[in-house]
């Protein structure tokens, strides 16, 4: 093999030994990022949930507390803010609002007698309950893919392709303080 | 670098959500038989035995659901609804493809119990439908009579589970069960269930159920109560099938 064979081939060599990592890196970015993107959909699917359910809980419960107008509003403007948001960061900051007020609704309910013992409101409080808990699950399984995925971005040496390649860091889903946990449905 | 890696570490440490700091270690493994688990030791050996013989004739139907009951001292500071979804989620509660699991929790000395539904039979259990079980037994949870709360809460939950299979009520349980309570006929529950069917089926219409991310933290490879050498009678213990929940069901405090 003359000397220009050998380089060529050398080369071409080379070039597929270093492809061979890169393409291990770029699959495991697009895997890992897919992941990102479902886990991100079953939040979104949790958060939808919970915009339609609030109407059915306002319609039972405004009538017997009618001297809780500011909930109401709060409740009206927030679901307002979560259907105008336009960006990904302006709906995760609508919802968390929405979130602050269903659950001081929810709270306020418990001072209503006549309302926890209402078997539709209970119901009512349940399935809300369980979708403000569903986002939380989500959320927290949504972060730790986001870690995973962030973590691999950042990490030598995929991060130089990661960027070349445009994989960015995505935005972790911060609970507000104090909603970690879902709001106890507690008729005692 | 340097830099970037504090950043990264400052970043995982403000966001790291509580809820995923429980590690799943904390939490208890599953018993050899697996579907009762009965650390408080406050469930008789004849709701023990109930809850074995339903599971076991589970495990001869195609669809293999599974309903565990656990009976813990204490959750360990951690909410009922926390530890339910972590607990349910370590044990691999019903089978991987179907999630078609149910986790009934009871914590003694913190007086509260949660119903936590698998993804699949999130339709055949519905939160309002857990809260109403738990609620008909409020009186036998009030008096610390754990036994016959179990056993009516738990009939409940394999009542709908085998409404929602078509299983024969009476080969799965050994008697016939007194039909459910359904709630009371109002214009507002045809509503209720109208718009919870709607929300449960256009869940699986938008096509997320396929691509669910399980990465991370929960990371498979546990199946807690694999009897792994013990024998009772030539039989080994039973696990759990792969099964996750979403987060689903209801928990009253007592």
């Amino acid at each position: 093999m003359s000397t220009k064979m050998k380089v060529l081939v050398g080369a071409v060599l080379a070039v597929i030994l270093m492809g061979i990592p890169l393409v291990g890196s770029y699959n495991s970015l697009i895997e890992s990022e897919s992941k990102v993107d479902s886990s991100w959909a079953q939040v979104e699917s949790q958060l939808q949930r919970r915009y339609d359910l609030i109407p059915n809980l306002v319609n039972s419960v405004q009538g017997a507390m009618d001297n809780e107008q500011e909930i109401f509003t709060a409740i009206a403007d927030a679901r307002a803010g979560v259907t105008s948001a336009e960006s990904v960061d302006e709906s995760i900051e609508a919802n968390q609002q929405l979130g602050t007020a269903v659950r001081s609704l929810m709270v306020s309910v418990e001072d209503y007698p006549e309302l926890k013992s209402n078997e539709n409101v209970t119901a009512l409080m349940d399935e809300l309950a369980g979708t403000e808990n569903r986002i939380a699950t989500e959320r927290g399984r949504f972060n730790e893919v986001v870690r995973s995925y962030n973590t691999k971005v950042k990490s030598f040496p995929t991060s130089i392709f990661a960027s070349i390649a445009g994989f960015d860091e995505r935005p972790y889903f911060e609970a507000n303080e104090g909603a970690e946990d879902a709001p106890a449905v507690d008729f005692e | 670098m340097k830099k970037s890696i504090i950043l990264v570490l400052g970043i995982l440490f403000v966001m790291f959500n509580p809820i995923m700091t429980v590690s799943a270690s904390t939490l208890p493994e599953a018993s050899t038989d697996f579907y009762v688990y009965d650390e408080a030791d406050i469930i008789d050996s004849e709701v023990e035995n109930f809850i074995l013989n339903v599971n076991r004739n589970y495990e001869n139907t195609d669809e293999q659901p599974q309903i565990v009951v656990a009976a813990v001292e204490s959750l360990d500071g951690l909410s009922v609804e926390e530890y339910a979804t972590e607990l349910f989620t370590k044990w691999k509660i019903g089978q991987e493809d179907s999630d078609n699991g149910v986790l009934l929790l009871i914590s003694e000395s913190d007086r509260e119990i949660r119903i936590e539904v698998g993804y699949g039979l999130e339709g055949a259990i519905t939160d309002a439908s857990a809260g109403r079980m738990i609620d008909s037994q409020m009186d036998a949870l009030g008096a610390d009579d754990y036994s016959t709360a179990v056993e009516g809460i738990f009939t409940n939950i394999a009542q709908s589970v085998n409404e929602e299979y078509g299983y024969d009520q009476e080969e799965i349980l050994g008697f016939v069960p007194e039909p459910q309570e359904s709630s009371s006929d109002s214009e507002n529950n045809y509503w209720i269930i109208l718009v919870v069917l709607i929300l449960f089926v256009g869940r699986f219409i938008g096509g997320n159920r396929g691509g669910r991310g399980r990465g991370g933290g929960f990371g498979g490879g546990y199946y807690g109560g694999f009897g792994g050498g013990s024998s009772n009678g030539g039989s080994s213990g039973s696990f759990g099938g792969g099964g996750m929940s979403g987060g689903g069901g209801s928990s009253r405090g007592f």
